[in-house]
């Protein structure tokens, strides 16, 4: 009963902001729930091992992420997705509130999806280079050149105030 | 740079509120069938399976273990009715190696006057990901032993700190919390650990205080407390050693 007590406190801690981070990462909110609960639903079956580790949220954004751009999973989904988005009207888009936050969520989506990943990584999840690299598993030189690029194409599409992004 | 981190992460806590998650339970049921429909199958078919399962994970990206995970160092501390359970293997100024705690009846319990309670170096842990945890120290200032097992009450800003056995940041893994005997001079530890941010992304005020009562006591003390934490309280039980952790 403590690893139920134990992983329903981690989904309930950390779930919605999981999804934040995966929708700033895809871009699809419905995709980021998606793939944050089927990650969450992997994790149960391997939890005593897992909330040994140091650290299951990476654990699950890393599984999440994978999930929701794998191609294989999206021609699965994407009947259903279709189906609940016309359920749901046009909520999917972008939840957020003001003109600002549609700018930026275009701005997000036109980067191609590795640079836009280590943006979120390091501006929302907070991580440094080295922790962007060992979460995604490449090396510390490409997560800087996939951030610089990335800033440098966000900076131009934002216009003259986020040069310094 | 600020300007666009604090856009990002309004657009994601907005994300973060509109969603629509299904209960815990819903999908720890969902996860289980899996691996039950999963064995079913079994039989002839593992083989199979195991290969399908290989490409699968090479596919699919399905990774159990990311890398960056390193096992965390869990210190078994037995859990026995008899013999003195082992000092967790930390190595800190505040536990004395040479005096173990050992399991006593008849001995008092720690009233709070005999008690100096601080925040332990050895269990500071600032975790990427929002979560912070530090050990409270439990030091027996007085002239006799004195014994005490379970949680100490935490109370953050108005909020009674959820009483687990572990949580996050560690705790206590495996088995019950134990009677801990301190000798003068001895101490134990807990660890508290809290959130960084709201459960929904937004942000909070820190901490600056914990208000502290030892366990199985009515009186507490309040102590400074340096930490990012701000949301979800968590208190895990005392443990033999300075990390809050065995």
């Amino acid at each position: 009963m403590a690893d139920v007590d134990d992983f329903d406190t981690f989904y309930a801690g950390t779930s919605r902001r999981l999804v934040g981070q995966v929708f700033a990462m895809v871009g699809s909110l419905s995709e980021a729930e998606d793939a944050v609960q089927e990650a969450f639903c992997r994790a149960w079956p391997r939890w005593p091992r897992l909330r040994a580790y140091a650290d299951p949220e990476a654990w699950i954004r890393t599984v999440a992420y994978r999930v929701a751009v794998s191609s294989w999973r999206k021609a699965a989904n994407r009947l259903l997705a279709h189906r609940r988005a016309e359920a749901e009207g046009a909520r999917d888009a972008v939840p957020a509130a003001g003109p600002d936050h549609l700018v930026l969520h275009a701005a997000l989506k036109r980067l191609p999806l590795e640079q836009r990943r280590v943006i979120v990584l390091h501006h929302l999840v907070g991580l440094s280079v080295q922790e962007i690299a060992t979460e995604i598993g490449v090396a510390p030189g490409t997560v800087k050149s996939r951030m610089a690029r990335g800033r440098r194409a966000l900076a131009e599409d934002l216009g003259e105030g986020d040069h310094h992004v | 740079m600020s300007d666009f981190d604090q856009r990002l992460s309004e657009l994601a806590g907005a994300a973060a509120g509109a969603a629509r998650l299904r209960p815990a339970e819903a999908l720890r049921r969902q996860g289980q069938s899996r691996v039950v429909r999963r064995r079913a199958i079994g039989g002839a078919f593992l083989a199979v399976l195991a290969v399908a399962g290989v490409v699968a994970l090479l596919t699919r990206g399905e990774n159990p273990v990311p890398p960056r995970l390193e096992p965390a160092t869990t210190p078994s501390v037995t859990q026995s009715t008899e013999a003195s359970p082992t000092p967790a293997p930390t190595s800190g100024p505040a536990s004395d190696p040479t005096a173990s705690p050992t399991q006593q009846t008849g001995t008092l319990s720690c009233p709070l006057d005999q008690l100096e309670i601080t925040i332990s170096d050895n269990g500071r842990q600032e975790g990427a990901n929002g979560h912070v945890s530090t050990a409270l120290l439990l030091r027996n200032k007085g002239s006799r032993p004195c014994t005490m097992t379970g949680y100490p009450k935490v109370v953050a800003r108005g909020i009674e700190a959820r009483q687990t056995p572990s949580g996050f940041m560690g705790g206590l893994r495996s088995g019950q919390p134990q009677v801990i005997t301190l000798a003068p001079g001895q101490a134990a530890s807990a660890l508290f650990e809290a959130l960084t941010a709201n459960p929904d992304g937004s942000t909070c005020q820190p901490y600056a205080t914990l208000r502290v009562t030892p366990p199985g006591q009515q009186d507490s003390t309040t102590i400074a407390w340096g930490l990012a934490g701000c949301a979800e309280p968590q208190i895990h039980p005392v443990v033999p050693g300075d990390s809050g952790r065995a």
